[in-house]
């Protein structure tokens, strides 16, 4: 086995290690290697020990002191650009131009490309402007007549280049800003390669006729975030002008419908040799359900033939008691994650036992009604079902929603009625119903739903304080009411009727964190193996 | 006094004091979360990521500190300067080892959740690169200067552009 360097640790702890430097060591650690670098320019937190200044005292001192510079390539990073920077930098020589969150006096900027001749790259990421100047007062608009690669986030700065004279990208993506700008540039373009869209870009794209008279023939297209609803028509004729040079085919954050169409036109007309697919929530459920055979089969065959990307954390989290991926879900939700990414990978999880997604909050992003189909679809198998603890409950009652051998049902709360029409339907297979607490008004029909449950073993009622067991309308059996903190009275009709006032002792009932438990371990007992509910009620009877 | 059961990844088990296996966040998780039981005579908790030799350090470690105080979580303080002389002469005699087992235990504090033996190990790796000028910090760790000239000149342009704050 490979010995364990320092290079193998992951960026994070390289942070975290890095955090205990001063700005001066930091400063020294740049130099290390590529990676080094990247990581500390990467990250926030060692980024704050730095101040970033144009205009700062050592500039000019640079500036002055020193001969232009034949510099191929500049990095501007989260400063002011108020000094120009032609001053002491040769710009014949400038193939590179890298802008990272500046904010910019975009007449300056103007000028500075203007005389950037030789300008292939163009990277602005986050680029803001001075307030109330845009680049429409940009009048002499650079030309970049060499410009191959075009990177925009945040600004518009299309506004700013004289787009009729760029004939020579190769790539390009711009986040935001005027549609038909971007349209007439695309249009001028005849060896594009690579196109990306942002959610903005893909937003009216498709509407433009240009879009399916371009020259270029792409290799790489990428949609991120696509906002259409339903009609794919466009896209696909678009895809089909490309097919035969496209070989790498990318979709992030799908938050519309339907995934499962775009798979099967690109299964059935395109091939590819990397696609990426990401599926953020799934509407058109109907669909998969009513497909449900040819969905199972593809399953697998998109399995290999599908890449999907950071999808591990998710596979394993669905994976029986995979102790270390429930860590990791804990672990990203303390790094601030908020948004859960579904992503198509059902396969894995098919065969899974139990779902826990307790651990998900209203942060975490999921459309449950969309994806609670494709998990019933998927997960025949399913065992244990634990649900977060704000979800809907309401959910459950669909129709389409069956685990057949279902066992184990955990409800953080009862918060609908309706999640009776659930366990009703489970009711031969449920042997352990759990939940925390409930809204008063919905107790009666739903504990009477559950203790009709067949095989029922476990009844976990954890109840605040303030709360009040609801009445069993089992003929046979009545709780009336509790009359004190953590007692219950129980009383049997079909036996002389007795009332209980009975204090649970320690090993049936105990306190953690404000909540009742009935203690799980008198079942585990193999002589208890026949107990179930009702026994319990007769063992405390006979206490 | 109550005990658990912790398998390594090469299979070997590990019997220790439940508080000592509660100093890793991530086993407390498990047992909390996901309602293993404590009492239960042959639950035996699964880390997949961890050796047999990190494992027998880890738990020498928790060991030790099982009793130290919770650190308040006032570390937010982006701008406040670590301190890094701050290591126990047990921790630095507890982290005398190479560098390869040094790293795993990182890893496996990481993993595990453990902040108190993050925090020494990561603390512990600092010290190594501190006052170190690149070439000398290459040298300690082994790592290949991947550079062009070009692209160490940028490096050396923007530090002049960056002051200390």
């Amino acid at each position: 086995m490979e010995q364990n360097n320092l290079q193998s640790l992951p960026d994070e702890i390289l942070i975290f290690i890095f955090e205990n430097l001063s700005a001066k060591t930091i400063k020294a650690c740049r130099f290390v290697c590529k990676r080094w670098n990247h990581v500390i320019l990467d990250s926030k937190v060692l980024f704050q020990k730095f101040k970033f200044d144009f205009d700062s005292e050592k500039v000019e001192d640079y500036k002055l002191n020193r001969v232009k510079r034949k510099y191929s390539s500049i990095q501007i990073n989260r400063c002011g650009l108020n000094v120009n920077l032609t001053d002491f930098i040769n710009p014949y020589t400038v193939h590179t131009l890298e802008l990272n969150g500046c904010t910019l006096d975009p007449v300056l900027l103007a000028k500075l490309l203007k005389s950037l001749t030789s300008l292939q790259v163009l990277i602005a990421h986050w680029l803001y402007f001075i307030e109330d100047l845009h680049g429409t007062f940009v009048k002499a608009k650079p030309k970049l007549r060499k410009l191959e690669i075009l990177y925009c986030y945040g600004y518009d700065v299309l506004d700013l280049l004289d787009i009729n004279n760029i004939s020579t990208l190769k790539e390009v993506f711009i986040e935001s800003g005027s549609t038909s700008n971007f349209i007439k540039l695309l249009d001028n373009q005849n060896e594009l390669e690579s196109l990306k869209l942002s959610e903005w870009g893909s937003a009216n794209f498709f509407y433009f006729p240009e879009v399916f008279k371009f020259k270029f023939r792409l290799k790489s297209f990428t949609v991120d975030g696509l906002r259409m609803y339903g009609k794919f028509d466009k896209l696909f004729d678009f895809l089909m002008l490309h097919k035969k040079s496209l070989q790498v085919l990318k979709f992030g954050e799908l938050p519309t419908p339907s995934g499962f169409t775009i798979y099967k036109f690109i299964w059935n007309n395109l091939s590819i040799k990397e696609c990426d697919i990401s599926i953020l929530r799934i509407r058109e459920i109907d669909e998969w359900i009513n497909d449900n055979h040819e969905f199972k089969t593809d399953c697998s065959r998109f399995k290999k033939r599908i890449h999907v990307q950071k999808v591990s954390f998710l596979k394993e989290a669905f994976v029986d008691a995979d102790y270390s991926a429930y860590k990791r879900i804990g672990s990203l939700k303390q790094r601030g994650l908020n948004t859960l990414r579904f992503k198509l990978y059902l396969n894995n999880f098919c065969n899974a036992t139990h779902l826990d997604l307790s651990s998900f909050n209203q942060n975490t992003h999921i459309n449950w009604d969309a994806v609670l189909p494709h998990i019933s679809l998927a997960m025949k198998n399913l065992k244990v079902l634990r649900t977060p603890e704000y979800f809907d409950q309401r959910l459950l009652s669909m129709e389409s929603i069956y685990f057949p051998n279902l066992m184990e049902l955990s409800l953080s709360k009862i918060n609908s009625e309706l999640i009776k029409n659930f366990i009703q339907k489970h009711n031969k297979t449920l042997e352990k119903v759990s939940f925390c607490w409930f809204e008063h008004h919905f107790m009666g029909d739903v504990i009477n739903e559950i203790v009709n449950c067949n095989n029922l073993k476990l009844l976990l009622m954890h109840a605040k304080e303030s709360e009040i067991f609801g009445i069993f309308n089992r003929t046979d059996l009545q709780i009336i009411k509790r009359t004190e903190p953590w007692s219950l009275n129980i009383e049997f009709l079909n036996h002389t009727p007795i009332v209980l006032k009975y204090k649970f002792p320690d090993d049936i009932i105990y306190w953690k964190d404000h909540y009742l438990f009935l203690n799980q371990e008198i079942f585990n007992k193999k002589e208890n193996s026949e107990l179930n509910f009702w026994s319990i009620l007769n063992k405390l009877k006979n206490l | 006094m109550q005990t658990i059961k912790l398998q390594s990844s090469d299979n070997e088990i590990f019997e220790c004091d439940l508080a000592v296996a509660k100093c890793s966040a991530t086993i407390r998780t498990m047992l909390e979360d996901l309602g293993i039981d404590e009492n239960s005579e042959d639950e035996v908790v699964p880390l997949p990521n961890v050796n047999s030799a990190i494992l027998r350090k880890v738990i020498q470690f928790c060991t030790y500190h099982k009793d130290d105080p919770v650190p308040s979580s006032t570390d937010d303080d982006e701008n406040k300067e670590k301190r890094t002389d701050d290591i126990t002469s047990w921790d630095a005699d507890f982290l005398k080892v190479d560098q390869g087992t040094l790293f795993e235990l990182i890893l496996a504090a990481n993993y595990l959740d453990i902040r108190s033996l993050l925090d020494v190990t990561c603390k512990t790796v600092a010290n190594m690169i501190k006052g170190k000028t690149p070439d000398e910090i290459r040298k300690t760790f082994n790592i290949k200067n991947d550079f062009t000239p070009a692209e160490e000149e940028q490096v050396r342009k923007e530090n002049t552009w960056c002051e200390e704050k």
